[in-house]
């Protein structure tokens, strides 16, 4: 401990240590420069606090990677959703090896293939792995023809075995592949989540901003139309109006139904944020001071209202998405959503639904597994986004 | 430590570390409150004064540190310790805090749980620092809520903070900071969050009560017109540190530092000729990056050149208890180089 | 306080004709009408229908009236607690719901409950230990508990249950005690029974919760009445029960206005996969056979159930919260 009577303190970082003579000043010019706060943009801000989040920042690369495998299904499937292999029903998945029975090891990963029999009693089929039929994975082999989005042909995919065919997460009770209807379910359950969320994000900001920037008697009576919709419980709402779709509509049709019916009750809680920021800024000394100055209202609104709020607004979007993608499994599972032929995880697990085929092939609740992951990742992403909306704070 | 002072603090650093960086807001700070007597310590937002009265405490927001320096305080029973060495969470420190060392705070709106009553939470304070039983409680708070000035203290002791204007919420504050008789009473600009005509009268019951208790005071604000009528000894702070001390008369008619005379012009006048109204230059800067030399010179008219921002300025003892930390009124070879210790591992 | 409750009882009223316009709405959205679809039906049992009945059928439930007399004597027949009449079962639906509407109730409590119980306790931890590593470990499992749908829960329990256990799980009662009357011995069954569907439907919300009360608590710790409080002498541990706990606890007790959708829809499906004497299931069936009026009711119900437990949540919050009181 120093106890001097004054006291010596660190040069700061970046300040000159002898500026005078440096900077070639005599002793009477001016000082040297200030040391300066640098000054960053509020989007540099929020980057900066989101990436000492990690947390969410894995979130947001599992996003990214589920985003592509979706858009490029077609490719990342090593089969056709609805390609039947009437040899393997209800196989159980394959192990993925490096290391073969006789303890030699292979660089090239590969699967056993199987040995099916036929319990006597039970006529159940049991499958082993068949240690003699040993089938190296190959990357990017030559399969059955496709078109990438309707359009491009194409022959290869990701990956898939020399001869025979891999079942990586088991195959269902017709015999199709649960990893690559997985991968093309991804494609629906994804995209739900997305477009519904457009969906809600612009009725949620109309109302909201409505709301929020006329008050008085618009305000009260989208204010009471929000309760109502929020005292009802969603699913079964949900589950009314999808029950309501017409049988005989399309399978494209349904999903944009189904869509809408998704959004039809998730906007209600954007529209209360988007009402609140309204309500907050505009008594927001900025925003009095650019009336002030005879700034345009639509451009106090655009120019300096939603900006200020807009990343708000991405962080809850982004929270609304996972509420949307379960609302879709539930509805699919509950028979009454999606339907097959069209494939989503929530059709996907409808199969899990009946106990019996459950019992004795529980890898039919993969899909569940990848639910859990998009939603996590949507989740801790949107709490990071949150967290980061508002770099001023703390 | 001197007979007649109640505290010293001396050379008081005070370190956040933060994931952007440390910040620095005090950076030896020494001032010393004699007992019974009123001192006023000024300076803008940011300068450390709340952080002194926060070390004092031991209450210093979570990440805040003391590095270096002591806080020697004389206890009610004539024992002097150092609450810069107590334990935060000790029984020491908690028996001082509201016992011994009361503080009024800044905005009386928040600083009042909004879900008790004041009588809860003003009662609390002797249940924590007496033994008195449940009627005496009782009778000492209508009591304290009386003297200073609430009507009808006995119904008004169970009404909840919001029921109650800004002014008598403070009123309430001071009660509640009176209640176990202690010796310091620290005042966060007590006035600052009430309308002008409120503040005169809850200035003039600080006053009145302390004189009545005989306590010592310290009465932090960024008002010098506060200041003038209410204390003995004025300690004037910069970024961390203590500039300029002296009586109030003497740092009213005689400044030195030329961020005091800065401070002093920025006051309007109710009298004479109508004027600019002069104002300093530029902000303060932030307290991660302190200004190397004297902290003040980016921002002062006076600076004489290379020594201010090579060399860091001590205290200057102009006699008659008024102090200066200036090279304007010490020579340059008094002050110190800044190269070399760290205080990072002081 | 009287003129407080009086003004929510004013509030909710309104609140409930909206909803009961929608759901008569939802009523009315499938194409055709009730009677379509069981016609449909006794088509397919391959009875014959004739016009006379089909219009006596038609005048039984009053279909050909205007939608305005339509509604208005559905909506005056809850007042009255008849709830209506399901076509295609030919059961009043109070009959279809007596029994499933107390053991819906019931789930929901002891959800709330479980909620509260696991909820308060883990988001009071987590915030007074922020950052650390427990508190990151709950908040992982909050949030997978947040990610995993209900019905894979309980999927996930029942598979584990048959292949490590043996045993189905599902229901609220064994076998044996299926159609006993309620007895000391059925009412055991039931808590061994009980607790699956309340830790599988309020799992999410416990998560939810845990987040809320961190959240709270973090927020209300950097309040100044907490410096002043410490600044008190006040002891650490019971200064954080005192103030921040105290006003953190409020936002918790409004929870249950968004809780109780949550476990209403959590059993509307997790009823079905669990096969539990709860109005969930029904829905579904009613859903399937198109049998819109007990569906709509069946909605009704649980929405006004909804709406009474966000006024008993705002009343004890109002006892609890003297600026609400006094507002």
């Amino acid at each position: 401990m120093n106890n001097d009577e004054t006291t010596n303190l660190p040069i700061p970082p970046g300040a000159p240590a002898d500026a005078g003579d440096a900077a070639g000043v005599d002793d009477s010019g001016a000082p040297p420069e200030e040391s300066r706060v640098v000054f960053a943009s509020q989007w540099k801000l929020m980057w900066w606090r989101f990436r000492k989040h990690k947390l969410a920042l894995i979130g947001g690369v599992i996003m990214f990677i589920f985003y592509i495998v979706a858009a490029f299904c077609e490719f990342f499937a090593p089969y056709d959703p609805s390609t039947r292999d009437v040899t393997h029903i209800l196989a159980p998945p394959q192990t993925i090896r490096f290391v073969d029975e006789d303890g030699r090891f292979h660089l090239r990963p590969f699967v056993y293939g199987y040995r099916m029999e036929i319990d006597s009693e039970t006529w159940r089929r049991l499958y082993t792995p068949d240690t003699e039929d040993r089938r190296p994975i190959v990357f990017f082999p030559r399969g059955e023809p496709y078109k990438l989005w309707n359009l491009i042909p194409m022959e290869r995919r990701l990956f898939g075995l020399e001869h025979g065919r891999a079942y990586l997460m088991g195959t269902d009770q017709l015999g199709r592949d649960v990893l690559s209807r997985t991968i093309y379910g991804s494609r629906i359950s994804l995209t739900i989540g997305l477009i519904g969320v457009l969906l809600t994000f612009v009725i949620g900001i109309l109302l909201g901003g409505i709301a929020g920037y006329f008050g008085g008697i618009t305000d009260n009576v989208i204010q009471r139309i929000i309760e109502v919709l929020i005292c009802i419980p969603h699913l079964p709402l949900w589950m009314a109006l999808s029950a309501a779709l017409p049988g005989h509509w399309s399978a494209l049709r349904i999903y944009f139904g189904i869509t809408v019916i998704l959004s039809f009750l998730g906007w209600t809680g954007l529209a209360r944020v988007v009402r609140g920021k309204f309500l907050a800024l505009r008594e927001e000394d900025f925003v009095v001071a650019a009336r002030l100055c005879g700034t345009h209202e639509t451009s106090i609104i655009f120019r300096h209202m939603v900006p200020s709020f807009l990343s708000h607004i991405i962080a809850s979007a982004t929270l609304a998405v996972p509420g949307m993608i379960l609302g879709e499994t539930a509805l699919s599972f509950l028979g009454i959503g999606l339907r097959p032929p069209v494939v989503s995880w929530g059709v996907l697990l409808q199969q899990a639904q009946n106990f019996q085929v459950l019992a004795m092939a529980p890898w039919l609740m993969y899909p569940g597994l990848f639910v859990i992951i998009v939603v996590l990742a949507f989740n801790v992403l949107g709490d990071g986004l949150r967290d980061a909306a508002d770099p001023y704070s703390d | 430590m001197k007979e007649e002072n109640i505290v010293e603090v001396e050379d008081l650093f005070i370190r956040f570390y933060r994931d952007e960086g440390v910040i620095k807001p005090l950076n030896g700070v020494s001032l010393s409150i004699p007992s019974g007597k009123s001192v006023g310590v000024v300076g803008e937002s940011g300068c450390g004064k709340t952080m002194t009265a926060y070390a004092l405490l031991r209450i210093l927001p979570r990440g805040g540190e003391i590095v270096r320096g002591a806080l020697r305080f004389k206890r009610k029973n004539g024992e002097t310790i150092d609450l810069a060495q107590l334990d935060e969470k000790g029984k020491t420190i908690r028996q001082i805090r509201g016992g011994e060392i009361a503080m009024i705070f800044q905005e009386p709106m928040t600083a009042f749980s909004p879900v008790h009553t004041l009588y809860n939470q003003i009662s609390e304070v002797l249940r924590i620092h007496s033994d008195m039983d449940e009627e005496a409680i009782r009778k000492r708070v209508v009591d304290l809520l009386g003297h200073v000035g609430i009507p009808d203290p006995e119904q008004r002791a169970d009404a909840y903070p919001f029921e109650f204007s800004g002014g008598m919420r403070q009123r309430a504050m001071i009660a509640m900071a009176l209640a176990s008789n202690p010796r310091l009473l620290i005042a966060d600009e007590p006035t600052t969050a009430l309308d002008v005509t409120v503040q005169a009268q809850v200035l003039r019951l600080i006053k009145k009560i302390q004189k009545e208790f005989n306590l010592s005071l310290m009465l932090i604000t960024h008002d010098l017109g506060v200041i003038a009528h209410m204390v003995d000894y004025v300690y004037v702070m910069y970024m961390g540190e203590v500039v300029e001390a002296a009586p109030v008369g003497e740092l009213f008619e005689n400044p030195k530092h030329p961020y005091t005379i800065d401070l002093l012009h920025s006051i309007p006048k109710m009298t004479g000729p109508r004027e600019e109204l002069a104002h300093i230059e530029g902000t303060v800067p932030h307290s991660a990056a302190l200004p190397p030399g004297c902290m003040f010179h980016p921002r002062c008219r006076k600076r004489v050149g290379k020594t201010c921002w090579t060399r860091e300025p001590g205290m200057t003892d102009l006699g008659d208890g008024h102090y200066v930390r200036c090279f304007i009124h010490s020579p340059a070879e008094s002050g110190i180089s800044r190269e070399s210790e760290d205080l990072t591992y002081a | 306080m009287v003129h407080f409750i009086l003004r929510r009882l004013m509030v909710m009223i309104p609140t409930l004709v909206a909803i009961s316009m929608l759901v008569f709405f939802l009523i009315q959205l499938p194409p055709g009408d009730a009677i379509t679809s069981r016609l449909a039906e006794l088509h397919a049992e391959g009875a014959e229908v004739s016009e006379a009945q089909i219009a006596a059928l038609r005048a039984r439930f009053h279909l050909d009236d205007p939608m305005p007399v339509q509604y208005f004597r559905w909506v005056t027949g809850f007042l009255r607690g008849d709830f209506g009449y399901s076509i295609v079962q030919e059961q009043p639906v109070n009959v279809l719901v007596y029994d499933r509407l107390g053991y819906t109730v019931l789930i929901a409590i002891s959800c709330v409950l479980f909620t509260w119980v696991i909820g308060f306790p883990i988001g009071f931890y987590s915030a007074i230990r922020q950052y650390s590593a427990s508190d990151y470990t709950f908040t992982i499992i909050a949030f997978l508990g947040m990610a995993t749908p209900n019905f894979l829960l309980a999927l996930g329990l029942m598979y584990l249950g048959h292949r490590y256990f043996g045993t189905t799980i599902g229901g609220l009662f064994s076998p044996e005690y299926m159609g006993e009357p309620f007895s000391f011995g059925k009412f055991v069954d039931l808590l061994k029974h009980l607790w699956i569907p309340m830790v599988v439907v309020g799992m999410a919300g416990t998560a939810g919760l845990v987040r809320v009360m961190r959240a709270n608590l973090l927020d209300e710790l950097q309040k100044p009445y907490v410096v002043t409080a410490r600044a008190k002498g006040v002891g650490s541990l019971r200064l954080i029960f005192k103030y921040p706990v105290r006003i953190a606890i409020n936002p918790f007790i409004s929870t249950i206005g968004w809780m109780l959708p949550m476990i209403f829809s959590g059993d509307a499906i997790v009823g079905v996969v669990l096969n539990l004497p709860t109005i969930g299931p029904l829905l579904l069936s009613s859903l399937m056979t198109q049998d819109m009026f007990l569906a709509g009711s069946l909605i009704m119900i649980m929405s006004t159930l909804t709406v009474l437990g966000t006024l008993i949540s705002d009343l004890a919050l109002a006892a609890l919260d003297p600026r609400i009181r006094y507002d």
